[in-house]
């Protein structure tokens, strides 16, 4: 089965979206989340399939956008379940911290707009535990983020398990 | 063949240095006051939230406004970025090797794991450079990967 062959980049970006959810992992983590979980979805790969063969580029980088996409995924749709129970996250804890330094540019009605938008969500999420506009901010955020730190960290599984490969045959 | 391979190589620098400075022109965009990019400061805001827990007591702070990422990232970052010029003005193929990779990481984890059991206190600066060691380590290691693969393992092959 095809799909067989990308199980490796589900499992892997849903690991990365679970410990993203883990409270104070991110303190830790930081940017390196998604990009570990793409090397270790090649390396998980090449254990799997018992490969010798040395990993391409194409393949490399399909994997780490899978499983930025994967990650993206999961966390919106985390973030948005804790969100409707909660009815709070970080995007309204830090409001009044954002609404303080939009304040102190002096944009005028650009500010005016930006902030009414934001607090029309803020109020939606209050309210309902749900903004559409949210959905939309984070799948869109995540997902930029997610597939080009998948990327570079499918760039790392792959040179990583190449060189694993070289050093353990010199030929390849 | 060669002249193209050049071209080629060069290309795979500018492109990730061009990335890489959009990417730091966003993050310390609040402190250059750039108007068109301070409309959208709580999109760029949760953009980054993604990447880094934006504490403000872990974040160098410029005209009063935090860097919308932390010290450590910041370090990050900007390692990759200067890397990122100075191999594409050097013009100099370097392929590091995988232990120095782990070596030029392992500052940052020793920092990581100092601060996080009391050892010392955090520091904006250790934080820093250990992240700008750790992203121009990095960075040059997936450089070097890739332009092995494409371009040296290819002229080998060629010449075989």
């Amino acid at each position: 089965m095809t799909y067989k062959k990308y199980l490796p980049t589900l499992v892997c970006g849903f690991g990365a979206a679970v410990l993203s959810t883990v409270p104070g992992i991110k303190n830790f983590s930081c940017c390196l989340l998604v990009p570990t979980a793409a090397a270790i979805s090649i390396l998980l790969d090449k254990k799997i399939t018992h490969s010798n063969e040395k990993i391409s580029i194409g393949k490399s980088l399909g994997f780490g956008f899978l499983t930025g996409i994967f990650s993206t995924l999961f966390i919106t749709a985390f973030e948005m379940l804790v969100t409707f129970f909660t009815k709070s996250n970080d995007f309204i804890e830090s409001l009044p911290q954002t609404e303080m330094v939009m304040r102190q540019w002096n944009l005028g009605p650009l500010v005016d707009d930006s902030l009414k938008l934001i607090k029309t969500v803020a109020k939606e999420i209050e309210k309902n535990g749900f903004s559409f506009i949210y959905l939309l901010m984070i799948l869109s955020s995540n997902f930029l983020v997610n597939s080009i730190f998948g990327m570079i960290g499918g760039a790392l599984g792959m040179s990583l398990a190449n060189r694993k490969s070289r050093e353990g045959n010199p030929e390849l | 063949m060669f002249s193209s391979n050049k071209a080629k190589s060069k290309f795979l620098r500018i492109i990730p240095l061009i990335f890489l400075l959009a990417w730091v022109v966003g993050f310390i965009s609040p402190c250059l006051n750039i108007n068109s990019l301070n409309s959208i400061y709580p999109f760029q805001k949760m953009l980054y939230s993604n990447i880094c827990h934006q504490d403000v007591q872990k974040s160098f702070i410029c005209n009063d406004i935090p860097f919308l990422v932390c010290a450590r990232c910041t370090g990050i970052y900007f390692g990759a970025f200067i890397s990122a010029a100075v191999i594409l003005i050097l013009n100099i193929t370097l392929i590091l090797k995988t232990k120095y990779l782990y070596l030029l990481s392992i500052p940052m984890l020793l920092d990581v794991l100092f601060y996080s059991i009391g050892i010392y206190p955090y520091n904006k600066f250790i934080a820093s450079s250990t992240g700008f060691l750790f992203g121009s380590s990095i960075f040059l290691y997936i450089l070097s990967a890739l332009e092995y693969l494409l371009f040296i393992k290819q002229k080998n092959n060629n010449d075989l």
